[in-house]
């Protein structure tokens, strides 16, 4: 912990800290996180802190065999490796609970929205946003057979696309930060056609919420926002959620 | 989430050479880190009602960056660093969240505890205010030392700055944390 040349610490044996100072470094100890606290945050965080289970290497996808060989980011087939294993774990299981709702349920009670244009910044990769105008309409994924959801043996192809699916997600939080509504939906779109089975459900869940919000279409995203809530009842962006419904992007 | 990269300081070469034969798994850092970042949030003024969020956010950033980490410094000092600036950016929040009261959200009340318990607590809280008191840099180089008791090779990486900044920090630090303690005592017997 200590190297010989580091000085003599507040909280170390024989220091001349005073008394009431000693009490009030000590009391950090208890800064710790409890075993409650830490399911929490490992439920929060999902598949992606799941155990990945002693198998043999799973095949990677060649995004992260371009990373690797790019030479100093070799943790990157690693850490895919890592989800894939993940996806395992949670995948089947988040498969059976993630439902679609028909866009008609929500887009019945909503009245249109202002239009927004999509950002100046808008990634070159993601899909054409929808038109300007077209945002209070932006419908929910019709039930396709991509997105029904897959029997659990189905986990097993989902490695095959882990690695753009996190993309995917850094693609829709840059969209975020750039208060790019429409992009991040269109995004939240395509991850639920392309992903029906990913394990960024909650995430790109909460991702159209937000876009719905910084796209001005509020009783959409409240829609979204209460199926989220029966979905995920003890999801940790319940606070972030509610906030921005309340206040606003 | 923002983009939170994080420079890092030289260090042995070795650790990215180790890093290259036996990358970083998320799960691992995660399953290895989660209590010291939980720890360093708090620690720099993350008050214990957001930690779940700031927490689970840190791990987000650190999930999306694990493939910039270039074993140039340790994990847990990069870890510290990205902690360092969430917190940064949550206290900031927080200061403009309380000029205006109506959107902060009420402590939860919490049954009467032993006495013991009372003066634990309020030995905390005087170190809050006392941590408080301190900037960010200095706040985080006496975290790192006097808290977490890292070596200071170690905080010097995290923390980016020159081994001579950063005991000048400490010893700043020291003084007015003392200061700070003594005051409350102060007024406390008063």
């Amino acid at each position: 912990m200590s190297r010989p040349d580091d000085i003599p610490r507040l909280l170390a044996e024989g220091s001349d800290c005073a008394q009431e100072l000693r009490e009030v470094l000590g009391s950090a100890s208890d800064d710790s996180p409890t075993a409650e606290d830490l399911a929490r945050l490992s439920s929060g965080l999902g598949a992606l802190v799941a155990s990945p289970p002693p198998s043999p290497a799973p095949p990677v996808a060649p995004a992260a065999k371009a990373l690797a060989s790019a030479g100093g980011v070799g943790s990157a087939t690693k850490v895919v490796a890592g989800i894939v294993c993940a996806l395992g774990v949670a995948g089947g299981a988040y498969a059976l609970h993630r439902d679609v709702s028909p866009a008609s349920v929500v887009a019945s009670s909503v009245a249109p929205p202002p239009s927004v244009a999509p950002g100046p910044g808008a990634s070159p990769e993601a899909p054409p946003p929808s038109p300007p105008g077209d945002v209070g309409n932006v419908p929910e994924p019709a039930p396709t057979k991509e997105n029904t959801p897959r029997p659990s043996g189905a986990v097993h192809e989902a490695p095959r696309g882990a690695a753009e699916e996190t993309a995917l997600l850094g693609r829709a939080l840059d969209a975020l930060k750039r208060r790019d509504g429409v992009t991040a939906l269109a995004l939240a779109r395509q991850h639920t056609e392309e992903y029906p089975a990913g394990s960024y459900g909650e995430e790109f869940d909460r991702i159209a919420i937000e876009g719905y919000v910084l796209s001005g279409a509020s009783a959409l995203a409240e829609a979204r926002a209460r199926r989220f809530f029966k979905r995920y009842p003890a999801s940790a962006y319940r606070g972030r959620i509610e906030g921005l419904l309340r206040h606003g992007p | 989430v923002e983009d939170l990269s994080v420079g890092s300081v030289a260090e042995p070469t070795g650790a990215a050479e180790r890093l290259r034969r036996s990358p970083l798994v998320f799960a691992e850092v995660y399953r290895e880190h989660a209590p010291f970042v939980w720890r360093s949030l708090r620690r720099l003024g993350v008050p214990v009602a957001d930690l779940d969020d700031v927490c689970q956010e840190t791990f987000l950033v650190v999930h999306r960056q694990l493939e910039r980490y270039d074993g140039s410094s340790s994990v847990k000092t990069w870890l510290f660093g990205i902690a360092m600036r969430l917190a940064s950016n949550h206290r900031r929040k927080l200061s403009v969240r309380r000029e205006n009261p109506g959107a902060v959200a009420p402590e939860p009340s919490v049954p009467a505890p032993q006495p013991e318990v009372v003066a634990a607590r309020q030995a905390r809280v005087v170190l809050d205010q006392a941590l408080d008191s301190l900037d960010d840099e200095k706040r985080a180089v006496f975290v790192l030392y006097e808290l977490e008791q890292l070596p200071m090779s170690e905080v010097v990486a995290a923390v980016g700055c020159p081994l001579q900044t950063a005991y000048s920090r400490l010893h700043a630090a020291r003084k007015l944390v003392a200061a700070s303690v003594h005051r409350f005592r102060s007024k406390e017997g008063s």
